[in-house]
């Protein structure tokens, strides 16, 4: 599975331990292996962009299959970042799960207005938090379907 | 030279005898020219005497004749004589002396011939000549023979002088009748009192009378020539001329009316004209004789206008006739006798029962009484009484008559009239009545009456007149002097000079004070007003009095709340005035009492209110305001400004008409100034809740913010230590022991309840925050959702019995927390008995829907019932019920926030009901 697609997931979260979490949490279902890791949003569009020090890797490097995206990020904020993924047909297409603590209504709305794929409140509970991660993890990467590498194109 | 003779003397006679015709001429003519006729006669004889004397030789004159012969012959021979002296005296001399004594003495024998046979004749005809010019025609010379021409010459005169005396025989016998009969017409004219005159074609006066004279003041000589329009009004001038023309064109005589104006006043007369002619029978004018009617006219108009009133009074007479012949027993009724009982005339017979049996009951004895005492003591008839008519109705007559008695003193007829005096008895009636309401409404309104006569200064009163001084009933006599007795001794000299004065003007008018019979002192007002006799001089005062002690103490009264009244009042006239004003007023204002009485409101009040003020004014004056208040500055005489609120009502007369302003006036000013701070507070005020509500957003906005990194970033750090508690068990579960993983699972505990501390914490924090959007909710459909969630928990579910609920309105998110907490308290709370049980339930009471969640656990006590609702206030320990201890916080909060309450009732060991109320809707 993971010969062919050298970076699958996108992880945007400018918490390390929280981040580690996540990996770990992937890891555990060996989905860890083609995640990107970026800590703050500008990072991510720059990433996504081939902007800054992304700007010479390659675009076949940048593709993912999915983005988990924190909300409260430094720099550019997890709303923003998505609606610049949601704003270029470049981006578009990629299915992003927001993965915050917020139980903020606001950010919710705000999430799926500008058509996020999926809202995740992170649990604090250890054990709650790997399923959450790992079952988002599984969806997106093994039942989901992808689009097309051409749709951005 | 005869010749010349007889011309003049022919010329002359012609001259008398161009006169003759005009003997013949119409005696129209002679009339009007009489006088001159007459004159003009006298002096054709007188001329011809003087004409004949002037032109007869006379003696003296015969000698000249002589003379002058003489001198002819002798000049007419002289050339001869001197031519031959003068050829003697060139020539021959002695010749021609010859020739020349020869023809001297041939002309004095030529002169003896000539005086022989000329002079002596012309001498006898000279003398003849005299005599006829003296007058004596008869004298005649003796002629010895006949001969020459100057014989014939006087034999002519002779025969002429002869002619003459002929000639005037006649003609003086017919002078003296022409005379005669033209005095008789002159008297016939100027005695006449009729006035008499001659108009030629032109209308111009010939001859008038004396009476016309007289009648226009003028002499004769003053009208003749001129025509009526010369003494008349032109249209009265115009009238006389047309009948003049109208008689001239007839040519007969006529009779006209004229009118004229004599000294200023219209006459009228009776004017006979007819024409007249000249002696040539032509038209010479017309003539006419008037007579003056004006005063028979005057008479015969008075005479047929009485005539007319009497006819018309008959005519036009609402009384009916009758008349009884006593003797006979026969009546006769006039039809209008009848009509006026309602009958036609052929209705009812003429009989003495027509009348009689139709009297009133009431009145016929009298009535009958009535004629008997006038036929019998013939005491004047003259009764009033009702009759029945036609209609059945009754109504009132008046019947007056006169009888006749024969010498024996018997009645032998008696006449008379009736007249309907219906409308006037029930006019006399409703006056009596009128008289008898006013005398009922002056009684009512306590007021006394009284007429005072002048002369005997004794006075009749009403009963309430002496009841007013004090005396229970009317006193025997009253007279001016009891009236004064009873006046004030203070008040005395004033009643006196009032009464003086004002008993002559028409009017009375005084208020004083009387000391009353029982000792009492009232106020009185009288007032009268006087009634002349007919010599036009007051006799008689009728008036009023009342008793006005209450009114004056009133008076006194509002005199003393005038005048000490908290704010300025002012009677003000309709043209703005002040008329009356109390101290506070002045105060106001500042003006002195006298200096504000000479002004209007409008000199003090601000120009920028003066004219709303005065649209008030007009409103109220039209009638569309009944009362105005408006507030407005007055300029007080330091210049200065004062707010003050005008009140303002109109009195008016009691014909309507504005009488005055009662204004009440109250200072505003420091309100004004204090409502200047408000209003500038107010204007501040916007500007400084707009300061807050943004200091408010902004600190609303912090706690969001704060909740926000609260939810985030409390909750990290929570993850992380829960998290790698959790690896370092796995990792290291070898290394920790059971010691360590104890340890650690304490710290993941905590980490937990902290993470639900916090997520309720936020959650309260939300439900703070959230605005509620009211709709209409299915509570039963709510509950069970929220059952179904609880029980998807996992958790064990004690037993539920949801009863029907009634519908709810709310905002569903938050009263699905409410809910949420309330039955996860029951279940919560009931968990540990053998038999839970939770019981839901509601019901509609008055304005509330009240919703119950009734459970049979733990219960608690409710002394502590206030600290339920409070935040983080837990009656049980987290380790007999697991809590934080915001979520019945969260549901009063959220209650409170609908507008309904939340309360409980338990009890330790029995459970607890819960209750909340929302206000229902509509």
């Amino acid at each position: 599975m993971g010969d062919f697609r050298q970076l699958e997931v996108l992880l945007v979260e400018d918490n390390a331990t929280d981040a580690r979490l996540t990996l770990r949490a992937l890891k555990q279902k060996n989905l860890a292996n083609s995640v990107l890791w970026v800590k703050d949003g500008q990072e991510a569009l720059d990433c996504l962009f081939g902007r800054g020090e992304y700007a010479d890797v390659p675009k076949e490097q940048r593709r993912f299959r999915i983005i988990l995206l924190d909300l409260k990020l430094p720099k550019v904020d997890g709303i923003e970042v998505l609606r610049e993924i949601r704003g270029s047909p470049e981006t578009r297409h990629i299915p992003v799960v927001v993965m915050t603590s917020s139980h903020e209504e606001r950010d919710l709305i705000d999430s799926y207005k500008l058509g996020v794929n999926s809202y995740v409140v992170k649990p604090i509970e250890f054990d709650k938090f790997v399923d959450v991660v790992s079952e988002v993890g599984l969806y997106w990467l093994l039942v989901n379907r992808a689009p097309p590498d051409n749709l951005g194109d | 030279m005869p010749a010349s003779w007889r011309y003049a003397v022919s010329l002359r006679y012609g001259c008398a005898g161009l006169r003759t015709p005009d003997r013949n001429a119409t005696r129209s003519h002679r009339l009007c020219s009489y006088r001159i006729t007459a004159n003009s006669r006298e002096s054709i004889i007188s001329q011809l005497s003087a004409d004949a004397v002037s032109s007869t030789p006379s003696g003296g004159n015969l000698r000249g004749l002589r003379l002058r012969l003489l001198l002819v012959v002798a000049a007419s021979m002289a050339p001869a004589i001197a031519y031959l002296v003068w050829m003697l005296h060139l020539t021959h001399l002695d010749e021609l002396g010859v020739l020349a004594l020869c023809a001297l003495a041939g002309s004095v024998v030529i002169l003896l011939g000539v005086d022989r046979l000329v002079m002596r004749r012309v001498k006898v005809l000279s003398q003849l000549a005299n005599a006829f010019s003296q007058g004596r025609l008869d004298e005649r010379p003796v002629l010895r023979d006949n001969t020459t021409e100057l014989d014939s010459l006087t034999q002519g005169l002779c025969e002429m002088a002869d002619a003459l005396q002929k000639r005037e025989a006649a003609w003086r016998s017919a002078e003296d009748a022409r005379e005669f009969g033209e005095r008789m017409v002159q008297q016939l004219m100027d005695r006449s009192p009729s006035v008499i005159f001659i108009k030629d074609r032109h209308g111009r006066f010939q001859s008038v009378n004396a009476a016309y004279e007289k009648l226009l003041g003028r002499p004769r000589s003053e009208l003749v020539g001129k025509t009526g329009y010369d003494f008349y009004p032109k249209e009265l001038a115009d009238a006389a001329r047309k009948n003049d023309l109208e008689v001239e064109a007839a040519g007969e005589p006529k009779f006209f009316e004229e009118a004229a104006t004599v000294h200023g006043e219209l006459r009228r007369f009776m004017v006979t004209k007819f024409p007249m002619y000249g002696s040539d029978g032509a038209l010479y004018g017309v003539g006419g004789i008037s007579t003056d009617i004006t005063e028979s006219r005057k008479a015969t108009e008075a005479l047929r206008a009485a005539t007319e009133r009497f006819d018309l009074a008959v005519r036009g007479s609402f009384d009916g006739i009758w008349d009884w012949d006593i003797a006979s027993g026969a009546v006769f009724l006039s039809p209008r006798f009848k009509a006026l009982l309602g009958y036609q005339d052929h209705e009812i017979p003429g009989a003495f029962e027509t009348w009689e049996t139709r009297l009133h009951a009431e009145d016929r004895p009298r009535v009958l009484a009535a004629v008997q005492a006038h036929l019998e003591q013939r005491e004047p008839y003259d009764v009033e009484y009702r009759s029945l008519v036609k209609d059945g109705s009754y109504r009132w007559f008046r019947a007056r008559g006169q009888a006749v008695w024969d010498e024996r003193g018997r009645a032998t007829r008696m006449a008379g009239s009736i007249t309907d005096i219906t409308d006037y008895r029930h006019a006399v009636e409703a006056l009596r009545q009128s008289e008898q309401r006013l005398e009922v409404a002056l009684e009512a309104a306590e007021v006394g009456i009284w007429e005072l006569d002048l002369e005997t200064e004794a006075a009749e009163r009403t009963p309430r007149h002496d009841q007013i001084f004090g005396y229970p009933a009317l006193q025997p006599a009253w007279s001016l002097a009891h009236f004064r007795d009873h006046v004030l001794e203070a008040d005395r000299a004033m009643f006196d000079r009032t009464f003086d004065r004002d008993r002559f003007n028409g009017r009375f008018d005084l208020q004083c004070r009387i000391r009353r019979a029982d000792g009492a002192v009232r106020w009185i007002a009288v007032a009268g007003r006087i009634l002349r006799g007919d010599d036009g001089e007051a006799a008689r005062i009728v008036g009023t009095i009342a008793d006005i002690t209450e009114r004056r103490r009133a008076e006194e009264r509002f005199q003393a709340t005038f005048e000490q009244a908290a704010v300025g009042i002012a009677l003000v006239g309709p043209d703005g005035s002040w008329l009356r004003v109390n101290q506070r007023l002045c105060d106001i204002v500042g003006y002195p009492h006298n200096e504000l009485l000479r002004m209007t409101f409008q000199d003090i009040t601000h120009p920028d209110d003066l004219a709303a003020d005065l649209g008030h004014v007009r409103q109220m004056l039209a009638g569309e305001l009944q009362q105005y208040a408006m507030e407005k500055r007055y300029i007080r005489k330091d210049r200065s400004q004062i707010w003050i609120n005008l009140t303002v009502t109109l009195v008016r007369q009691a014909s309507g008409e504005p009488d005055y302003f009662i204004s009440v006036v109250e200072d505003i000013n420091e309100r004004k100034q204090a409502e200047a701070g408000i209003h500038e507070l107010n204007a501040t005020l916007e500007a400084r809740v707009r300061q807050r509500t943004e200091a408010l957003q902004a600190a609303n906005k912090e706690l969001e913010s704060f909740s926000y990194s609260v939810s985030h970033d409390l909750r990290t750090p929570l993850r992380a230590i829960d998290g790698f508690s959790r690896m370092l068990e796995e990792d290291h579960a070898a290394r920790l022991g059971e010691d360590g993983r104890e340890l650690l699972s304490v710290i993941r505990a905590s980490t937990l309840n902290m993470g639900r501390l916090i997520d309720d914490l936020l959650a309260f924090s939300r439900a703070g925050r959230a605005e509620v959007k009211v709709v209409a909710i299915d509570m039963e459909e709510l509950v069970q959702q929220v059952l179904a969630e609880l029980g998807a928990a996992g958790r064990p579910m004690p037993a539920v019995h949801v009863d029907a609920l009634p519908p709810g309105a709310g905002d569903p998110a938050l009263l699905k927390q409410v809910w949420q907490n309330l039955l996860d308290n029951a279940c919560k709370f009931s968990s540990r008995k053998a038999q839970a049980r939770v019981e839901v339930d509601g019901e509609v009471s008055g304005n509330e829907v009240i919703y119950r969640v009734r459970d049979n656990g733990a219960g608690f006590d409710m002394r502590y019932a206030k600290k339920l609702f409070g935040v983080f206030q837990r009656l049980h320990s987290a380790d007999e019920f697991p809590g934080t201890g915001v979520g019945l916080a969260m549901v009063q909060r959220i209650v409170a926030k609908h507008g309904g309450r939340v309360w409980a009732d338990a009890k330790p060991g029995e459970g607890a009901t819960f209750r909340f109320a929302l206000p229902a809707r509509e």
